[in-house]
């Protein structure tokens, strides 16, 4: 394929000015002539948000701690480029592309230093050559339609035999994005037969996962981790594993050589510090959130809430003088936003309460119930159980056990969640109690379930129907119930004929439960039987 | 670089890591320079002959840093792979580009890669570092002529060099690489390291191999399980 260099636009990013320019020389030796230069990933994002740039070639070490990988993940995380951007990773060790993660989140390629002009020139002709075949793929992708993709994965890979390798890896990903597990799993196997890739056993470990097959996926990932030790995919997903069968103090000591081993990435830090947080770490969990927020500073992963947890370990620790000083910085930071001037309210009065200031504690709970009530910022279930600590604590029972019983609620499987639930109670003394809510709220999700499932097999299917949805409404985050409420749904449907605006409302309850738990081991069963429904009726080609 | 920081826990500095901190950076500035060179024989085209002979040279040196770090860091453990799979047949064509722009247009090279097979799994970097240093030797001894192939070989894939030098000497075709040892192109690291890398390839039990013939000219495998 001829490529005419003269009409891409090329971003170089290096801290290095010797580098970038010598990259720059390099690339007009094959007729770029469109090259800018960016020092650091902010100023390369702000590029980036005014021009699109056909290829970008990014140095791995980007200075102020931050990595390539990490501005890469940025990037498409926040979709500020096309997936058919050449991304080319530029490093001075070999060791670099151990640490990549998901093949839409790993770069094009990577070369390492020192290379010739007619190096570079070939990988990027062999990049863009590779993206040609994988972009109406690319298109699907982006407009959203997975199956379309999947078939185009199908076309490369009895068409284009030198894709065949990064064809089935696409295709596996986009099976467990629309819940078909089984068949992803098949793939990954597929994959492993031919040679066991990290990348490989990472996936088939994640399709084990999301079947709910806990055991099997802990010790295929144990094992990875042991033999590509700096594969941290796999540690990232082992802790996720161990934390989902309640083996925290495994998850912690999981994440904490992940973390030793790659410091700079926020979104581990994040998940280190919440864990270390509920194994009662303070020490550590500060460390983290610390990290989170001196270090995310220019990233679009941070959030107003990784303030609020780091002073929220401070409270923990007594460290109310360090609270302050981090609720204030809050505050500057994100003038005129509802979600960080409630999570700052709700750390106040926590803090106020540690103090033992109760007036004070009080008023900032007034103030964070208040914001809740009349702006209703999007909230994280870390900070939805903080703000009902702080009316318990406040004298706000009513509130602060409608708070809980929401919460769990919308998570009555989910038992990390449950666990802190339950400690908070215990510290509170009030234990009993709590134990009490916790379990009134999964039995009646329970029987609400089994009175659905009988109404169901007496032959009253619409009854079960209207039930659940009556359900969702009452608890819209509950994933076990939206996606009993959209089995019912296109039970009824398999046997009563399609019905456009059902299918519709089974089918914004499937993607509601992916958006909150893609790894719920329900999801996969309620997709495929949504296809099943649709195909039958021809809806669905 | 970490290399640098490093220290042993009483304060004082670790001698080896301080070394290896050294050559890194020794290697990266002599990339700058081979870059300026290639750029210099790129933009003015009448100093590409005089300028070949600088350039192989500031190859081969990288080339050896890399080694003697690689060496380094595996002396510690053992040499991880990146498996991943590639096309043999563009992964020659790289080696062949690479090549030519070496040897300059006295120099014939060929490519002989018709029944590959469509993708393998091997390190790329390490074999591209294996193949690069045999490719710099062929290029130092051939009359006029070198090949650069894949071909299937034994359920394996085999890479190959063959030119048509003089071959290789008695002694190296004796010692095959077992041990650094002075052979043609000096200590001989380059072949000890092609091995190394070839061993650390291993698939269904079976190990990856150099070896060393002479075939009318020098006929440097590299096979792959």
């Amino acid at each position: 394929m001829a490529i005419d260099f003269e009409k891409k636009r090329v971003l170089v990013i290096d801290d290095h000015p010797g580098m970038r320019s010598s990259i720059r020389t390099t690339l007009s030796h094959f007729g770029v002539v469109k090259t800018d230069m960016a020092a650091t990933a902010f100023e390369a994002a702000r590029r980036i948000r005014q021009i699109e740039y056909d290829i970008l070639i990014c140095d791995y070490n980007l200075g102020d701690g931050r990595d390539g990988q990490q501005f890469l993940e940025e990037l498409r995380l926040a979709k500020l480029i096309p997936l058919n951007t050449v991304f080319l990773m530029v490093t001075a060790e070999r060791t670099y592309e151990r640490v990549m993660s998901a093949a839409e989140l790993a770069p094009d390629d990577y070369l390492i230093k020192p290379f010739t002009a007619e190096v570079l020139r070939q990988r990027l002709i062999r990049i863009i050559e590779k993206k040609e075949a994988f972009l109406p793929a690319y298109h699907a992708m982006e407009s959203g339609n997975i199956e379309e993709a999947i078939r185009h994965c199908d076309k490369v890979i009895s068409e284009q035999p030198i894709y065949t390798v990064d064809a089935l890896r696409l295709k596996a990903e986009l099976l467990i994005a629309i819940g078909r597990v089984e068949e992803a799993q098949d793939l990954y196997e597929q994959v492993i037969a031919m040679r066991a890739v990290p990348w490989a056993r990472l996936g088939l470990a994640k399709t084990l996962f999301m079947q709910d097959k806990l055991e099997e996926a802990e010790s295929e990932l144990g094992d990875l981790c042991e033999s590509a030790p700096d594969y941290l995919a796999a540690s990232d997903l082992l802790a996720q594993v161990q934390e989902s069968q309640d083996k925290l103090a495994e998850a912690q000591a999981t994440l904490s050589r992940a973390v030793a081993k790659s410091p700079n990435t926020i979104s581990r830090q994040k998940v280190f510090g919440e864990i270390a947080l509920a194994n009662g770490d303070f020490e550590r969990a500060e460390r983290a959130f610390s990290f989170v927020v001196e270090k995310g500073l220019h990233s679009i992963l941070r959030s107003p809430e990784d303030h609020a947890r780091l002073a929220k370990v401070q409270v923990e620790q007594g460290k109310i003088k360090e609270a302050t000083t981090t609720i204030s910085n809050l505050r500057t930071e994100y003038q005129n936003n509802a979600a960080a001037e409630l999570a700052a309210s709700v750390v106040e009065s926590l803090k106020e309460t540690k103090a033992g200031n109760h007036g004070a504690a009080r008023q900032a709970l007034d103030r964070a119930l208040r914001i809740r009530l009349e702006e209703k910022p999007e909230v994280s279930d870390s900070m939805s159980l903080d703000l009902a600590h702080a009316c318990l604590a406040n004298g706000a029972e009513q509130e602060g056990e409608r708070l809980i019983t929401e919460l769990v609620d919308n998570n009555h499987d989910n038992a990390f969640l449950l666990d802190r639930t339950r400690q908070l109670f215990r510290r509170l003394g009030r234990e009993e109690e709590g134990e009490r809510l916790v379990q009134q709220s999964v039995k009646n999700a329970v029987s609400l379930n089994n009175q659905a499932v009988m109404l169901a097999k007496a032959g009253d299917l619409a009854g079960a129907v209207d039930m659940l949805c009556e359900a969702v409404r009452r608890m819209p985050n509950n994933v076990q119930i939206l996606l009993n409420a959209a089995q019912a749904i296109l039970t009824l449907l398999s046997q009563d004929g399609w019905d456009v605006d059902k299918a519709a409302e089974a089918e914004d309850y499937i993607r509601q439960a992916r958006d909150r738990r893609v790894d719920h081991p329900k999801l996969p069963k309620v997709t495929a039987l949504y296809r099943e429904v649709a195909h039958k009726y021809g809806v669905l080609r | 670089m970490n290399d640098t920081e490093q220290s042993n826990r009483d304060g004082a500095v670790d001698l080896n890591a301080l070394i290896a901190a050294e050559v890194h950076d020794l290697k990266n500035r002599l990339g700058q320079l081979t870059l300026s060179l290639d750029e210099l024989s790129i933009t003015y085209e009448g100093m590409a002959d005089a300028l070949r002979e600088p350039r192989n040279n500031c190859h081969l040196i990288g080339e050896s840093l890399v080694q003697i770090l690689t060496l380094y860091r595996t002396g510690q453990t053992r040499i991880a792979l990146n498996l991943e799979a590639h096309s043999p047949l563009e992964f020659i064509d790289e080696l062949k580009a690479d090549a030519e722009s070496l040897a300059g247009p006295a120099m014939r090279i060929e490519r002989k890669a018709d029944s590959t097979p469509p993708f393998w799994f091997f390190d790329r970097y390490l074999v591209d570092l294996a193949m690069a240093n045999a490719i710099h030797n062929a290029i130092k001894f051939a009359h006029e002529k070198i090949t650069l192939g894949a071909t299937p070989r034994d359920g394996g894939l085999e890479f190959f060099i063959h030119d048509d030098s003089a071959g290789f000497p008695e002694d190296v075709l004796m010692n095959q690489g077992r041990a650094p040892s002075n052979s043609r192109t000096g200590t001989g690291l380059g072949l000890y390291f092609a091995r190394a890398i070839a061993t650390a390839h291993v698939n269904n039990g079976r190990t990856g191999k150099v070896r060393l013939e002479n075939r009318d000219g020098a006929y440097f495998s590299l096979w792959l399980p």
